[in-house]
């Protein structure tokens, strides 16, 4: 496979990752699975980046006896993918707290149900 | 002394985790060390602001590093305005009267921290990374009674924003393949060598792509749909944060971006295009409104459609045009927010409300007058500003989007002044007080705000032109963060860029 087809290939993957998880997020009627598109979309961007990074036949730009490798792939991508997974796992640990929380209280993580709760509470609200 | 910059992340940063420690030991020190950490925050800000109006500009860089390497800060007027103003707003919006067991302070922090990191961050992942402090923050606020409903508001904001964060990083790994940089100024003079470079289709589309994502919190077309549910759901104060100080903070984002990379390129056209469905959508839905919370909600996006337009103008006068509107907007939406709280009934059962408490009534008035624009307050500078503006940019006459503005306006003006007669109709039997206690201080200040700014207009005017042309100079801002070294034509950047040109990634 030559390397130009190689990271289009990566580019191809990776915009469809993206697109299929801001499919479910937009059409998912139950949390969790909008969740689980938000986390495929991360995936996608970040398999991205790695794709950025790539050079044919380099090594990982680790220095090894204080010894830089002559071909290197660009390291900077990887330590923005190191950065954007932490953000990540930590957006979704907290969107999992809150969903926990909100199964607690409203019995429902059907997003339809939880809409239309909220839009009556809105006008209870008014009315009182 | 500019080294001292860093503090104003830092600072907020590092209080925002230790209040929690710290309210279980003294409860009493931790409810007053919130507000004095913010107070030291402002004073801080302001020293630096009165340092840089005097010496213009400055680059600082951190940590041992010298400029490039290592992480930089850009100090200009118009940022370092904005740390001060959200210092200030975050203040007035304080939760004086949250339980002590509240995370509340500390995500106020947080928001404070992440909100000065956008103001002067000087290169594209930074900004991201502030970005996602800002947004946890704003879901953890919009959470924090930690009812079903603000949880259901505070989810819908999550899904929304974190897909808008996914779709910016996307973009701005498209602009690191085709630039090879993360710094502003550098991927700036990378552009002003390749004129072609950010308006092929993969520059254009990673402008596209941060326009949506930051465009959740812009409030733009196409990404606003869960404006007037989390604002209607969500306490006010809340709500006059999201639309007074996050979406400017998103907007800042765009215009540095839009105008370091991407002049000349075409992408000024998306954001207007974008910026005026926006203000189309915007206004008409708050038109059909039948709630005070629902219209200030649609009103903004009208309004920050507005901005996007007078950002995308590239001259002097709509760029400060813009920066007087979303200052207007900053002292205003907060305000009407909280006034919104108690009047909260459909606008058709506010007849007469407005007599029961004819000062407050008075200052609610000169709020939405100068939203609508009328002379001679704030609006109706910004807005003539933004008219002149658009009449004299560089690309066509542009009548169409002064007739879109004006009547947009216009639009403006018939709901408001249609809620405003109803206020002031025949007096009402059961009188509802249009703010609670606690709101009195932070909507006085904040009308006082507005007041003082129609006064000084002339002294104002002329720091806003100042900021504008400092936004607008991309080779004084290349000047401070590229070193005289690496300024020609050939040097180690470029070989450095040459590499990853072809190393490939793009045909």
């Amino acid at each position: 496979m030559t390397p130009d087809l190689l990271s289009h290939l990566f580019s191809i993957a990776s915009a469809a990752l993206v697109a299929i998880g801001l499919f479910m997020l937009v059409r998912s009627h139950y949390l969790l699975r909008a969740l689980l598109g938000l986390t495929l979309m991360e995936a996608g961007v970040n398999l991205f980046l790695v794709s950025v990074g790539y050079r044919e036949g380099a090594a990982p730009p680790i220095a090894i006896d204080g010894q830089l490798p002559a071909v290197m792939v660009d390291p900077i991508p990887q330590a923005l993918i190191l950065t954007a997974i932490v953000i990540g796992v930590g957006v979704l640990g907290l969107a999992l707290a809150l969903a926990l929380r909100l199964h607690q209280s409203e019995g429902t993580l059907w997003l339809p149900r939880l809409r239309r709760r909220a839009q009556s509470a809105c006008s209870k609200e008014d009315a009182a | 002394m500019t080294q001292q910059a860093i503090l104003l992340v830092l600072l907020p940063l590092i209080a925002a985790f230790t209040l929690t420690p710290l309210r279980r030991c003294n409860p009493v020190i931790a409810r007053v060390a919130g507000p004095a950490v913010v107070v030291s925050q402002v004073m801080l800000a302001i020293t630096l602001l009165l340092h840089i109006a005097q010496l213009g500009p400055e680059a600082v860089g951190f940590g041992g590093f010298s400029i490039p390497l290592g992480i930089a800060f850009h100090l200009d007027l118009v940022g370092m305005s904005l740390v001060a103003l959200a210092g200030v707003t975050l203040l007035l919006l304080w939760p004086w009267t949250v339980e002590s067991d509240s995370a509340e302070p500390s995500l106020y922090l947080l928001l404070l921290a992440g909100a000065s990191g956008i103001a002067l961050s000087a290169d594209l992942f930074n900004l991201y990374v502030f970005f996602e402090v800002v947004a946890v923050a704003s879901y953890g606020l919009v959470a924090a009674p930690n009812s079903g409903i603000q949880l259901y508001a505070s989810i819908r904001l999550l899904l929304f924003s974190a897909a808008g964060s996914a779709l910016a990083l996307l973009g701005i790994g498209l602009i690191y393949n085709l630039g090879g940089s993360l710094s502003l100024a550098h991927l700036g003079q990378v552009a002003a060598q390749d004129a072609t470079l950010f308006s092929s289709v993969e520059g254009l589309s990673a402008f596209t792509l941060i326009l949506i994502g930051l465009g959740v919190k812009a409030e733009l077309f196409p990404a606003n749909h869960w404006v007037p549910e989390v604002y209607g759901l969500s306490r006010p104060r809340v709500s006059g944060l999201l639309a007074g100080l996050v979406s400017k903070l998103a907007l800042l984002i765009l215009l540095r971006l839009l105008w370091q990379l991407y002049t000349g390129t075409g992408a000024e056209v998306i954001l207007l295009v974008t910026g005026l469905v926006t203000l189309l959508l915007g206004e008409l839905a708050a038109f059909r409104a039948t709630r005070l919370r629902e219209m200030l909600a649609f009103s903004s996006i009208g309004q920050l459609g507005l901005l996007a337009v007078a950002f995308s103008m590239g001259n002097e006068a709509g760029v400060a045009a813009g920066l007087l509107l979303a200052l207007n907007h900053l002292l205003i939406k907060p305000a009407l927010f909280l006034y919104a709280h108690n009047w909260r009934a459909p606008i058709t059962a506010l007849g007469g409300q407005a007599w029961s408490t004819p000062l407050a009534s008075a200052l609610f008035v000169l709020m939405v007058l100068s939203l609508m624009g009328i002379p001679p307050l704030p609006g109706f500078w910004g807005k003539y500003l933004l008219l002149k503006g658009v009449l004299t940019a560089p690309t066509l006459g542009m009548g169409w989007v002064v007739a879109l503005i004006l009547f947009t306006t216009l639009v403006e003006m018939i709901y408001f002044m249609r809620l405003l007669t109803r206020l002031y109709a025949e007096k009402s039997v059961q009188p509802i007080p249009p703010l609670s206690r606690r709101h009195y201080a932070p909507v006085a200040l904040l009308g006082a705000g507005l007041i003082a700014l129609t006064l000084g207009m002339g002294h104002v005017s002329t720091h806003l032109e100042q900021g504008a042309a400092q936004l607008l100079d991309r080779s004084g801002y290349r000047d401070r963060l590229i070193p005289a070294s690496l300024r020609h034509p050939v040097n180690h950047f470029q070989t450095h860029l040459q590499g990853t040109a072809r190393q490939g990634g793009h045909p």
